[in-house]
């Protein structure tokens, strides 16, 4: 089922286009994980989805409903932050989240459960200014989970995080993902997204470069690392391996991109010709190296 | 969402709210002042100002414009601050539309300029039963009116020209060895002159007070009427300073047009009217203008006649000239519904159009 789907969702300032025809699916249970640079347009995005700023042009349905009331009536089955979490600062934590159930109709009896989920509970009577930038971000997923929303629209969840507050996060969204909701976060953090995401789509100036699942985008053509006493000689038996589709040269490492997944293959090649390796291993293709591609500037243009 | 709904978010946003109580504790202190230093005997000798069945009246007209300035800080802070903490934003995001966060916020306004209505009359109240109990009576010299009489005005004039010929007598006639102690007769000129005013003083006809009615209501109906008219003019100041808060979205900016606007450019487009239109296009546009038909309901002789009467009953002891009060409806109470319709309006579709 498709819980969210955009088709050339389009957002211009002026001569500035900040988003460009998003068209994005979202399906139901998934992570999905919504990457781009500082600045591509991934808060604008959301802001359409959310309804607070107003779309130029494309649309989109959320729960298979679009318009006006019905979206209105679809975003109370949505638990959502925009940017910094977003909260009365003279208001405790849990008088923030009395705000929040009110308007989301949801049971005040609900918000206990929701502060033990994020471990706040023993900081609930506490105004809001004074909490850490983790407990914020942890209020802000405690009010996002209130009404146990369908789907869970967080931006930037781990921004600014220290490693033991974006694990924290991490596993707060791991198990919102595991009782069923569906999650939409935007990141810029590739590691964070690769470790909580089933699926991305990269973004690069407002427009969708790539679209697939986590899986499928970092698996693909495979990365030799090689080296030898001889770089040379190196040089010369890569260039003629017939399965090497380019290499690139850093330190006394030569890295063969390959057209299969053979490395028995070009040891065997390598070693009939007199080059002995002295290293040789598989680089694994992270969602870096993904996102850097992607998002280079000639790349514009490509699996949209 | 019902509208009690929307009115509980609003409490529990602002009752939790300690600049709230602080500008609410501030205008009921500055209340107590206006009216009490009245009560200790002060500036205008009246040992009790406020006395029923008028008592909300005459604090009425102490009052003047002060209220709406708290109210219209209060209201700008209350607003302005949902766009710097990006809460507005994060209000529609939880589920409210902009209609309704629109709606709710108005409805604050409003229960902000009853409770600003509220505090002031309550302390008058206050004064009154002191008044009462401790059976203090008015003793002034002077009317409520400000304006002095023809007589009054004739003695003044009269003793100044007196003491002024003689104190420049005594310069003229100083020889040159003298000179030097001109200064010091500088100083008796004055003094001279401080004596004549003093003069002219005692010589003013005593104000004759009606005494107070022990058993009068402490609140009448005319007290009432004159609440619902300060409340109108209120909710007219809270309109303006709302617009102002949602189209500006700061604090500083929408603090400093509404004190421009209040204090200066309403003034300021009656002069240029007056000088590049003529005086009769002036006083026909600028009763119409937000703050003089904002301010027309908040005139307590509009509404109380009793007030009146006794304001007059005083007014004829002074030899002055009797108070009249042009209570035209139109302009008293559609005037000002108008202006808040049009303030709201405008902010609704405003608002409405623009991004969060």
């Amino acid at each position: 089922m498709t819980i969210l789907e955009t088709s050339g969702l389009t957002k211009r300032y002026g001569r500035l286009t900040a988003v460009d025809h998003v068209s994005l699916s979202v399906e139901k249970g998934q992570v999905f994980g919504f990457l781009g640079p500082n600045g591509s347009g991934k808060t604008t995005t959301i802001g359409m989805l959310l309804g607070i700023i107003t779309p130029s042009g494309g649309a989109f349905r959320m729960f298979g409903r679009d318009g006006g009331d019905e979206l209105h009536a679809a975003r109370r089955r949505i638990g959502a932050t925009l940017e910094t979490p977003n909260f009365y600062p003279y208001l405790s934590g849990r008088d923030n989240l009395r705000v929040a159930a009110r308007i989301k109709g949801v049971a005040e009896d609900r918000i206990g459960e929701a502060l033990d989920i994020v471990g706040l509970t023993g900081r609930q009577k506490d105004a809001f200014r004074k909490y850490s930038l983790g407990m914020k971000q942890r209020l802000a997923l405690a009010a996002t989970m209130l009404g146990d929303p369908e789907l869970i629209i967080l931006d930037e969840p781990a921004n600014g995080l220290d490693p033991e507050g974006m694990r924290e996060v991490r596993e707060i969204i791991l198990a919102l993902a595991a009782r069923g909701a569906t999650i939409f976060l935007s990141s810029h953090l590739l590691n964070e997204v690769e470790r909580t995401c089933t699926h991305v789509a990269i973004l690069r100036s407002g427009k969708v470069v790539r679209q697939s699942a986590v899986r499928d985008l970092v698996a693909g053509a495979t990365v030799a690392s090689v080296a030898s006493d001889d770089l040379a000689a190196l040089r010369r038996i890569v260039a003629e391996y017939p399965a090497a589709t380019g290499t690139e040269e850093r330190g006394d490492r030569l890295f063969v991109h390959l057209a299969d997944d053979d490395l028995a293959s070009l040891n065997r090649f390598a070693h009939e010709r007199g080059v002995t390796f002295s290293h040789l291993a598989v680089e694994k293709r992270t969602l870096e190296d993904v996102f850097i591609e992607a998002t280079a500037k000639d790349a514009v243009g490509g699996a949209a | 969402m019902k509208i009690g709904s929307l009115i509980g978010i609003e409490y529990l946003k602002t009752v939790k709210r300690r600049a709230f109580w602080v500008a609410l504790a501030f205008l009921a202190f500055l209340s107590t002042v206006a009216m009490g230093s009245e009560l200790m005997g002060g500036r205008r000798g009246v040992s009790a100002p406020l006395v029923a069945p008028y008592s909300w009246a005459m604090a009425a007209g102490e009052m003047g414009p002060m209220p709406a300035f708290f109210l219209a800080l209060t209201i700008v802070m209350l607003v302005t601050s949902e766009f710097s903490w990006r809460t507005a934003r994060q209000n529609v995001i939880d589920g409210l539309s902009k209609e309704q966060f629109f709606t709710a916020k108005w409805l604050m306004a409003t229960m902000v300029a009853l409770a600003f209505t509220i505090v002031p009359f309550a302390v008058a109240t206050g004064v009154t039963i002191y008044g009462r109990v401790t059976g203090a009576t008015p003793t002034s010299t002077l009317a409520p009116s400000s304006a002095p009489s023809s007589a009054e005005q004739a003695a003044t004039h009269a003793a100044f020209a007196d003491s002024t010929r003689k104190a420049l007598a005594t310069v003229r006639t100083a020889t040159d060895s003298q000179r030097v102690l001109v200064s010091r007769q500088a100083d008796s000129t004055q003094a001279a002159l401080r004596q004549a005013l003093r003069d002219a003083r005692a010589q003013r006809p005593r104000a004759v007070y009606p005494p107070p009615d022990p058993g009068a209501p402490l609140v009448s109906l005319g007290d009432l009427k004159v609440f619902a008219g300060f409340f109108l003019g209120s909710l007219g100041f809270a309109a303006m300073a709302f617009m102002l808060a949602m189209l500006l979205r700061s604090t500083g900016g929408a603090i400093g047009v509404f004190m421009l606007y209040f204090a200066f450019l309403e003034q300021m487009i009656g002069l240029l009217l007056r000088r590049f239109g003529s005086a009769d296009l002036a006083n026909k546009v600028v009763p119409y203008l937000p703050v003089n038909a904002l301010r027309g309901p908040t005139n307590p002789n509009v509404w109380h006649e009793a007030h009146v009467e006794r304001l007059n009953a005083v007014a004829a002891s002074l030899g002055q000239a009797r108070v009249t009060a042009d209570a035209d409806m139109m302009k008293l109470v559609g005037l000002p519904l108008a202006w808040i319709g049009v303030f709201v309006l405008v902010t609704f579709l405003v608002f409405r159009k623009r991004d969060l």
